[in-house]
Order: C-alpha cells, then structure tokens, then sequence
C-alpha cells in the first residue's frame, strides 16, 4: 500500500438530533489536481418564514486523487428529513471512501500559507452584517487499498454504499422509534478521479447532475422522470428500481460539472426560454471562472443562491461545481 | 465597504401552478340556507388563499357546479386573485357524472405536464366534492376515467357529504383520497371551506413528496365538524 494525500471534509456534518444545527447557509470551496470546486446551500424562503432549518445538504470530500462530492435534499414532508439528508451524505461518504482507502491515523499539520493576494471582503447581505463562519476539518493521511479505475468496479462500490447507506437509515429510524420515511432523503453525487478524470455519476430522487460544455449542457445521469411533486427517496424498500448509476469521463469540452437538488434544477430544466438549461448551464460557468479565488466564488454562489428570484421558487437550494 | 454580489443567471421564467377544483353540488336539496352558506364560503375560501404570498402565487382555481346544469363556472382554470365570486343558484337533480366530465376537460386542458425543455409542469390538482345526496347520472365511467390517468394524474378528489341524506358508501368510493361528512349548518360550510383553505396553502407550499409514486398528498388534520368515513 502507497501512502496517498491527504483527505479533506467541505460542508454539512452531523452535529445533533435534538434540534437543527445546519447553519441557513453554507458554503465550501477547494482544489484538488488542476480542478476546482465550491458547493453552497441557502434555506429556501418557505423554511425562512416558518421558522424551519435547511433541509438540503452537501458534502464534498477527498481522498488522494479521489473527490467525491454529494447533495442531498431532505424531503419537505418528512418530519426529520434535513437530518436523514445530513446523516446520508455523511454514511454515504464514510462507507464510500473507505473503499478507496484505509486511515493512517496520522493528522497532517497544517503548514501555514500566504493568503492568495485576493481581498475577501465580500460581506453576506442575507445577514446584513458581514457576519459568517469558516470552518475546516484537519487533513488525514490515508493508504490507498483500491486501484482506480475499474469503471465496474466504481459502480459496484457506490452502489454497495447506497445499499450500506440504505440499511443505516433504516437503522437509524427503528433506534429512534420513527417510521423510515420520516427521514426521508434524496442522494446524488459524482465519484470522480482527477488524475485519470474519470468517475461515476449516482442519482437517487429528483435534482440534476449537469455536465456543461462549449456547444451544450446535458444531464450525466439521465434519471426517472418524476411528476411534479414526486421523488424517490433512499429510505423507501425499492430505492433500487429508482436508482440510476453511469460512468462519467472529463472531456476536453468539459467545462463543469453541476450537480443540484430540485429547489435549483427546477428553475433550469424547465423553460421558457426553450433553450434554458445550456443558457443556465454556460451562465453558471461563466460567473465560476469570474473569480480565480474559490472562496470568492462560493460567497458569490451561497449569496445568489439565497437571493435569487424565480416564480413559484421557495425550496433550499443547493448547487455544487467542479470545474478546471 | 458593502460589495453587492449579483451573478447573471438566465432562470426558468415558467411558472407552476397548483390547480384546485371545487365540485360543487347545486341540486334543489341545497336550496335556501345551505347554497348561501357555499357561497359564503367560496368568499372565506378566496380571501383565506389570497392572504398567503406562497399560495397566492401558484394556486388555481375551477369552479364546476351540479344541478340544474353542469357548468364550469370559471371557464377552466383562473388565478386565485382574478376569481370573481359566481352567484350560485340551487335546482334540479345531482348529476356528479357531467361534473366529473367537465373536470377531465379541464385537466387535460388547462393543466400543464412537465416537459424536459419545455414548460414546467402543474402540480397535482386537489378535488375537492361537496355534495348532499346520491349523484342521479353515470358517475363510475368518469371516476374510472380520472382512476386510469397516465398523465396529469388526480390523486386527490376529497368527498365531503353533508346533511342526512348522503350515501356514505358511495362517497367512499367516488373517493380518490378521503371522504368526510358534516352538516349542513352554516358553521359546518364555514368549516368545511376553512379546512380547504388550509389544505391548499399547505399544498401550495408543499415540495416533493417521497416514494416517487402514486400516493396522495399529505392534508392537515379536519376540524371537528368533518367526520371520517372509514
């Protein structure tokens, strides 16, 4: 076994169960092998009026070359969905790159480094003082205990972790004397290695993985098609039949991948204008590569995502890029 | 000093609705206080959804009345804010059937599937069916109808009998969704119209239900003066 890079943590962690500990909006950001990435979340309106948390969560994390970035929407409806969305992308997370590694239990130090010269002084209107939280989890080291990349082989593990993911939640429902659909989630991510760029898309519910190129933007995993209202969701006994797995290869063309829960993908899939999801799609690209900083390009994409206005548009939203 | 952060994003301009459907019965038997109390009720109905910024920018609403005749009072589907009240006038027999009828019309008509590409679809309608004796035509080919849908499915069409002389049984099975039954008191109506108020403002505000299938949506709990028929 090689002795790989370090691993870090971006984004939503499971704090408690006693009451909502996500913070209304979230943001995280990095780079990883030439590629970029930031993921922000905002409370949707409806959860602001009624005094409720954000349902919606993500992750992103590393294991040497591997990045694996997930968005998870905890349904409306179900009592403790924010926290089975929170407690599925973590499971998932841990259960998947345990596949790809082994911890070496040896924490890397932080080596202290100059700021990249950017003036962060973006404040966040949605609190109206520049008042906010930056947070890291430390680097581990990890050893590396699969080869990548066996496409079937990827498929095979992220699919053995939904299963894993699956029961857990299960689990976690019959410990709390609560019936499974009360944690109600849906599950997206893309497995992505960055050195060979190639990787697997997964989506289980509503919500969109969108790859973005020069001439088009086109859904990676082409998923069920859901009537309004409707989704799947990890807690329910047939996830499998709604459960769509593809592998997925970084192009030339490639400009970005995006991935989103249904309070964004929503408000791109469908028009007018008829040509909404490239114009979205090249939009997005456009505003990502505005800045070369990613932290000013996740304060910029948490603050549009908490204020941006379309109709009949009141649910969290949550959007991840990975970009070169 | 404040930096505004403002990101150029082309966004759907399409917007969704959420259609309600009131089914109301106009047979001679409602005539006199009972009419007067559904049209109060259509008043509270209006001025309740419209209070609510959520609801008042997604809910749609058809009127269709059964007794004397069977009309779409609304012409389809309008905004909850451009419903004008219609005058209800009571007579004649119950023939559900022709409402039913008119309610496929409209659902293939006036709501929207979603189209990847294309337009943002509806969301479910909500049916709501208040009535106070035995429907008189065919009601099963059209309830059948309505069961069958591939697209623009209906899994909701509440029941709600009111006064002594409703038929239990057959309000549980023109049911897709629950059936109630009440009085036919002023205070009932005003119940009654109060509840779906609510039940469409939370609807409205509802987002994606699990399963991803055909399983009606969740209601708030009746008042008291609506009783379950199990």
């Amino acid at each position: 076994m090689k002795v790989i890079s370090s691993g870090f943590i971006v984004g939503d962690r499971i704090v408690s169960l006693a009451f909502s500990t996500h913070p209304d909006w979230s943001a995280g950001f990095g780079r990883r092998n030439g590629f970029s990435f930031v993921g922000a979340s905002a409370i949707g309106k409806l959860h602001l009026r009624d005094g409720k948390g954000r349902e919606d969560c993500f992750l992103i994390r590393s294991r040497g070359d591997w990045l694996l970035l997930l968005v998870a929407d905890g349904v409306g409806s179900a009592r403790l969905g924010g926290w089975g969305a929170t407690l599925a992308v973590a499971f998932f997370a841990e259960e998947l790159l345990s596949m790809l590694s082994v911890e070496e239990g040896e924490t890397i130090l932080f080596e202290r480094r100059r700021p990249r010269g950017h003036d962060l002084s973006l404040s966040f209107p949605v609190v109206g003082e520049g008042v906010g939280t930056l947070s890291w989890y430390r680097p581990v080291k990890y050893k590396e205990s699969a080869h990548p990349i066996d496409e079937k082989e990827c498929i095979a593990w992220v699919t053995n972790a939904f299963e894993k993911t699956h029961r857990f939640l299960l689990g976690i429902a019959q410990k709390e004397n609560c019936s499974p659909g009360t944690l109600a989630t849906t599950l997206l991510g893309v497995l992505f290695h960055t050195s060979s760029k190639k990787g697997v898309a997964f989506q289980l519910g509503d919500g969109l993985i969108l790859e973005v190129t020069r001439k088009e933007s086109r859904p990676v995993v082409v998923g069920r098609e859901f009537e309004v209202g409707e989704t799947a969701v990890l807690t329910q006994s047939n996830w499998q039949e709604w459960y769509q797995v593809a592998h997925f290869t970084w192009h030339v063309d490639t400009k970005a991948v995006l991935l989103m829960t249904d309070g964004v993908a929503d408000d791109c899939l469908y028009g007018p204008p008829h040509d909404l999801l490239h114009r979205f799609g090249s939009d997005i690209v456009k505003e990502l590569k505005r800045f070369k900083n990613e932290e000013v390009v996740a304060c910029r994409l948490v603050d549009w995502l908490g204020h941006y206005k379309a109709p009949a548009s009141f649910d969290d939203r949550t959007l991840l890029a990975l970009y070169r | 000093m404040e930096e505004e952060v403002i990101m150029d994003v082309t966004l759907s301009q399409g917007l969704r609705h959420l259609p309600v459907y009131l089914l109301l019965d106009t047979s001679g038997s409602m005539t006199g206080a009972p009419i007067q109390a559904v049209q109060e009720g259509l008043v509270l109905f209006k001025r309740e959804v419209e209070k609510d910024t959520f609801a008042r920018e997604t809910v749609w609403v058809s009127i269709i009345v059964f007794g004397r005749e069977v009309l779409n009072l609304t012409q389809g589907l309008v905004p909850i804010d451009s419903l004008e009240i219609p005058s209800l006038e009571a007579g004649g027999y119950t023939p559900l059937g022709g409402a039913l009828r008119l309610l496929i019309d409209s659902l293939d008509r006036d709501v929207k599937k979603p189209v990847r590409g294309g337009e943002k679809g509806d969301w479910k309608p909500l049916v709501f069916i208040l009535t106070d004796g035995k429907p008189t035509d065919d009601w099963k080919s059209p309830r059948n109808e309505l069961l069958m849908r591939k697209e623009r499915k209906v899994l909701n069409v509440i029941t709600v009998g009111c006064g002594p002389d409703i038929d239990e049984t057959t309000l549980r099975e023109i049911a897709i969704g629950p059936s109630f039954k009440m009085d036919a008191d002023s205070a009932s109506f005003a119940a009654f119209f109060r509840w779906v108020s609510q039940t469409v403002k939370s609807v409205s505000q509802s987002v994606s239900q699990p399963q991803g299938e055909n399983i009606p949506t969740p209601m708030p709990i009746p008042p008291d003066v609506l009783q379950y028929i199990p």
